[in-house]
């Protein structure tokens, strides 16, 4: 009993490599948008209404985790146009989540950080490059993020509609709010 | 009384002209410019096939598939190199100035549009229809777009100045020049990138009809992208006329709020020097000119709005007049197609009176 107690209070001193606390936060709030182009003139197509939802672990200095969206959730204000992306460009009957893993994401509360990630976006994997600011303010962790990816990266058509041509390159958003496991 | 009501007929007619069909506002869906939905690189007239999908997919109340397509799908399959359309307009109005009330019926638009892509760089553009009884073509230009980023067209059409607002009816539209029926001829050499467009048009050709339209002249345009739903720029324009040399620059905006919230607006002041500086009856003057407007879309397609307009000399007040406009309006389209816009106002014209009188305006558009 004595033994136990000693573990449980020692455990966390050897929990992480570098001797800091690892901590647990689910996600409770999110958004996800992305931006993309269309041409000619220059149209700006907005995706919104989509969400995270995960657990990420802050292992000192570093957040890890995987962070899950629903395609399906975007919206880009156009009946037709949400009906072209999902069905005929991400195919989200074949392919819903997309998944964003943390692979290098350094942790300094309330600093822009330059991060790596593992996307997987309709059944392709491929490492994406951003920018990052997370604040913790005792329980919680607020995340910005932003990225770019390039849609022939992940096998998707470019998107084309009565002369509209959508850029190659998407740039994505996402605003998270955890908070701490108890 | 009977030419006294003749005399605001005419008035109302010159007055009232068509809207261009330009909807900058637009910018608060991610429509930054023009070009994604109208053949003319700076707004109105003949739709492009996204323009129309546009029209169905969220400027109109309600809507059934296809509904936009010319002549409602029924005609035939034009090329893809064709487009064709139309715009149809009337207006019913009624004016009273205190001692008159006039009431008017003006078609005021008959026009087919029809572009032709002839290469992938090349493309004719043109817009005729019956005028006062007489048949012309407004605008006709040929384009030359080598690149998404560029363009270069010459011809007859509307200069680029201010916002393009589909409601030509404004002084800062009419009193400057841009009011429709005011197109001259051009060239014109425009940049878009996705930030900012800057048109920077040369007129050259006397015009006959309006004393703007027989100007030669430069005007340059910078509109500057702004977030997400807005834009904001700037015009200039120096002219030669037969009678007046003027110099014009302004500032414009168009701020979305939010999706359904938006307010527009523009200033611009003028300053006039005789053209023969040896005549003594028309000495230098300047003046102003002011815009704003503030919309809510109520629903999809039906946009509540209040305007107001004004109209200063600056200085010496002899040369131009007081003008005072502002009311409340709306515009609905309820199907794509359709577009009706209601207007009350309450109106001062220091030329004809010191009271403000008031015009009820209903305005149908039929696009085809």
């Amino acid at each position: 009993m004595i033994r136990s107690f000693l573990l449980t209070l020692l455990l966390p001193f050897f929990s992480s490599a570098n001797g800091l606390a690892v901590e647990n936060f689910t996600i409770k709030q999110s958004e996800v948008t992305f931006k993309a182009i269309g041409k000619p003139g220059f149209l700006r197509i907005n995706g919104e209404s989509a969400k995270v939802d995960g657990t990420i672990v802050k292992d000192g200095s570093e957040l890890k985790g995987e962070l899950r969206c629903e395609l399906d959730k975007f919206s880009t204000g156009m009946d037709l146009r949400d009906k072209h992306m999902k069905e005929t460009y991400l195919e989200t009957k074949k392919f819903p989540l997309s998944i964003l893993k943390l692979t290098r994401f350094p942790f300094q509360t309330d600093k822009t950080e330059k991060f790596k990630a593992m996307l997987d976006l309709h059944g392709v994997q491929h490492e994406v490059e951003g920018e990052a600011t997370v604040v913790q303010n005792q329980n919680k962790l607020k995340i910005k993020a932003e990225f770019t990816i390039q849609l022939s990266d992940y096998a998707v058509n470019i998107p084309s509609y009565a002369g509209i041509k959508v850029a190659d390159t998407v740039t994505i958003n996402v605003e998270a709010e955890a908070e701490a496991k108890p | 009384m009977k030419s006294h009501s003749f005399a605001w007929l005419l008035l109302l007619a010159c007055v009232y002209v068509p809207p261009l069909l330009a909807f900058p506002e637009n910018v608060r869906q991610g429509y930054a410019s023009c070009q994604s939905c109208h053949v003319n690189p700076t707004g109105g007239g003949l739709l492009t096939e996204y323009g129309r999908r546009t029209s169905e997919e969220f400027l109109s109340t309600w809507q059934s598939e296809k509904e936009a397509n010319l002549f409602y799908g029924l005609g035939p399959t034009l090329p893809e190199s064709l487009l064709l359309g139309g715009d149809f307009r009337s207006v019913a109005l009624q004016k009273d100035n205190n001692t008159t009330i006039t009431k008017a019926f003006i078609p005021m638009q008959a026009d087919l549009q029809l572009a032709w892509q002839i290469s992938e760089s090349w493309s004719l553009a043109l817009t005729a229809g019956a005028y006062d009884s007489t048949v012309d073509t407004r605008q006709h230009y040929l384009m030359y777009k080598p690149t998404e980023n560029f363009y270069g067209r010459a011809g007859r059409f509307m200069r680029a100045y201010g916002i393009n607002t589909a409601d030509h009816s404004l002084l800062v539209r009419k009193l400057l020049g841009f009011n429709q029926g005011q197109e001259t001829n051009n060239l014109e050499l425009g940049i878009i990138t996705e930030k900012a467009e800057y048109t920077l048009s040369v007129t050259k050709g006397k015009q006959p009809g309006s004393l703007n339209g027989q100007e030669d002249g430069t005007a340059a345009r910078a509109v500057f992208f702004l977030g997400e739903r807005s834009y904001a720029g700037v015009s200039l324009l120096r002219a030669q006329g037969p009678v007046w040399n003027r110099d014009v620059m302004g500032a414009f905006f168009v701020v979305g709020l939010s999706k359904t919230l938006y307010v527009q607006g523009e200033y611009d002041q003028t300053a006039k020097k005789a053209a023969d500086s040896s005549d003594l009856s028309t000495p230098d003057h300047k003046s102003s000119v002011s815009f704003f407007r503030i919309a809510w879309e109520a629903l999809r397609g039906f946009h509540a709005f209040v305007t107001t307009e004004s109209s200063d000399p600056i200085g010496d007040p002899r040369y131009s007049n007081k003008q005072r406009i502002y009311g409340p309006g709306v515009q609905w389209f309820p199907r794509p197609h359709l577009e009706f816009v209601a207007k009350a106002e309450k109106r001062l014209d220091e030329t004809f009176s010191k009271d403000y009188g008031s015009q009820y305006l209903l305005m149908s558009h039929f696009y085809l």
